[in-house]
């Protein structure tokens, strides 16, 4: 389809009667780039003195050699699912990692970006959440190798700012999934979907953005607050119908990102602010809170190993400083890739990664199998 | 935190420097903006912003299409956001916006004028779509990324789109151009 040539007459003709000062207006750009830079220069290195992230930056430099990977111990291993940045386009790919070997496969491809990704809890399927500007919303899921792709969701665009679908855990016995999607202008529900495309059955009002089911079905996770407006990010728990509400974090912090621990004991998500964030590790009833990160930048995304013994992390610890630093500034193409620590905090390890693709930045882990 | 919504693209030629890249391409964003916004004052300011953005992040940048897309993407998103800011009676052309009715019109600008009084009929992501292929010449699937739409999508917007434009401005109805 190519321009209209009439059309395109009457643009120029309008255009010629637009003026534009280029030469004023690039005066403007090079001066406000310039005060931003800096400000944002003194911003990053007070949040780093304030917290003694310069030491912590040095301390990893000696334990990972500069970035490289690092021996493992009792390494971990499985099928690392997670979302990373499209090199063609924009949005996220839903791409799966041995992370014994560090080798890295495409799982999906498509229209739209990638939200959520999920293995089903006998790692026979996988279920994806994309969502499209101006296209709406949907669940698929596939057997592991890729085969028999069933839409299982789809919502229509609500015409609103961000996906409309943020979240979707498996039940434990594989026959429904747990969805945050958005019912009103304000809100996101949590709603209960059959995972071979039946019935759907919203269970929670209020604004929920990260949903995960609890390893022997009778708990969902979830962080948001209950109800539309005027509420603070925290972590809940409550039955799978929705009742039974339980607040276990209580402060103006953001936590996001919850996942229960295979044995259903401890549950683990990421807390802070939008450009400092740390990953916790907390009993199910919300007592012995531990932080098992603590440094300025993103540490974010934990998810537990299948046998419980390593979390996955999405993390910019590994990368240069002035990397790090535009991630703190709000860059849309935020950098991270993936380590993992045994969930005590210790033992951190990575970055996983393979060789990487030159464009590929954005690496965020959703869901781990054997 | 906004994911994946960036500059990654294939290619590897480097790019000209700053300055000749925004000399050659500044006039056309913010007219393009303009254009989306019906407000040749916010259009410029909207372009100056995405050129401040570009700026920041031109070591990153890997060709000179590479810059134009992310320019065009973050003006006409930037364009769109101040349509939401300003209401539906903005949004749908119902009041024309500031400096764009025929009170102000001056003889030069009467193409000007006749042009935003069209667009206001358009939806924005109409607008948008049009402005995109029939002023700044982008292919639908280009278009389609800058966007972040699907490709049909866009061209459901353009054949709309252009509908509702040639009718407005007295142009005669042809065949769209494939």
């Amino acid at each position: 389809m190519n321009a209209d040539t009439t059309l395109r007459d009457r643009f120029e003709r309008a255009a010629r009667t637009i003026e534009v000062d280029t030469v004023q207006r690039l005066e403007a750009v090079r001066g406000a780039s310039e005060r931003r830079e800096r400000s944002r220069r003194i911003q990053a290195l007070v949040v780093a003195a304030a917290i003694g992230a310069l030491a912590l930056a040095g301390a990893w430099q000696l334990r990972s050699g500069g970035g490289s990977a690092v021996p493992l111990g009792s390494a971990p291993s499985g099928r690392l699912v997670y979302l990373g940045s499209d090199p063609s386009g924009y949005g996220l790919l839903v791409l799966e990692m041995d992370v014994g070997t560090g080798t890295i496969s495409t799982v999906t491809q498509g229209r739209g970006s990638a939200v959520a990704a999920a293995w089903s809890p006998d790692g026979s399927r996988l279920a994806t959440a994309y969502a499209v500007d101006d296209g709406g919303s949907w669940v698929t899921v596939r057997n592991a190798d890729g085969g028999d792709p069933q839409t299982v969701f789809e919502q229509e665009d609500s015409g609103l700012i961000g996906p409309d679908l943020l979240d979707l855990s498996w039940s434990p016995d594989g026959t429904r999934l747990a969805l945050a999607e958005r019912a009103a202008a304000h809100g996101r529900t949590i709603v209960i979907v059959d995972a071979s495309g039946g019935g759907t059955q919203s269970v929670l009002d209020g604004h929920w953005e990260s949903v995960s089911w609890s390893p022997d079905g009778t708990r969902l996770v979830a962080v948001g607050f209950p109800q539309l407006e005027g509420g603070r990010f925290d972590v809940y728990t409550m039955d799978p119908d929705g009742s039974d509400l339980a607040r276990l974090t209580d402060d103006e912090a953001v936590e996001r990102n919850p996942s229960w621990s295979p044995d259903g004991s401890r549950i683990v998500f990421d807390s802070g602010g939008d450009f400092d964030r740390d990953i916790y590790v907390m009993d199910a009833d919300g007592s012995d809170l531990q932080a098992i990160t603590d440094r300025a930048g993103l540490d974010l995304f934990p998810v537990w190993s299948p046998d419980g013994a390593w979390i996955a992390f999405a993390s910019d610890r590994a990368l240069s400083p002035a990397e790090q630093e535009r991630n703190r500034s709000g860059e849309i193409r935020f950098r991270t890739r993936i380590h993992v620590m045994r969930p005590d905090g210790s033992d951190v390890g990575g970055p996983l990664s393979g060789p990487l693709g030159a464009f590929e930045t954005t690496m965020l882990p959703v869901a781990w199998a054997e | 935190m906004e994911l994946g919504a960036g500059l990654d693209e294939v290619a590897v030629e480097r790019p000209t420097d700053f300055d000749p890249f925004f000399l050659d391409h500044f006039a056309k964003v913010a007219r393009a903006a303009a254009f989306v916004t019906r407000d040749v004052g916010v259009g410029q300011e909207l372009a100056q912003e995405a050129f401040i953005r570009l700026l920041q992040r031109w070591g990153d940048v890997r060709s000179d299409d590479h810059a134009r897309n992310f320019v065009f993407k973050v003006a006409i998103n930037l364009a769109r956001s101040h349509l939401r800011k300003h209401g539906r009676v903005l949004l749908y052309g119902l009041e024309g916006p500031e400096g764009a009715g025929p009170s102000t019109a001056e003889s030069a600008a009467e193409d000007r004028v006749e042009m935003f009084e069209a667009l206001g009929a358009l939806s924005p992501r109409q607008r948008a779509c049009v402005v995109l292929v029939d002023y700044v010449d982008m292919a639908p699937e280009q278009v389609a990324r800058v966007l972040g739409m699907a490709t049909p999508t866009v061209r459901v917007h353009l054949m709309r789109g252009r509908a509702t434009l040639r009718e407005r401005l007295g142009v005669p109805v042809q065949e769209d151009p494939t």
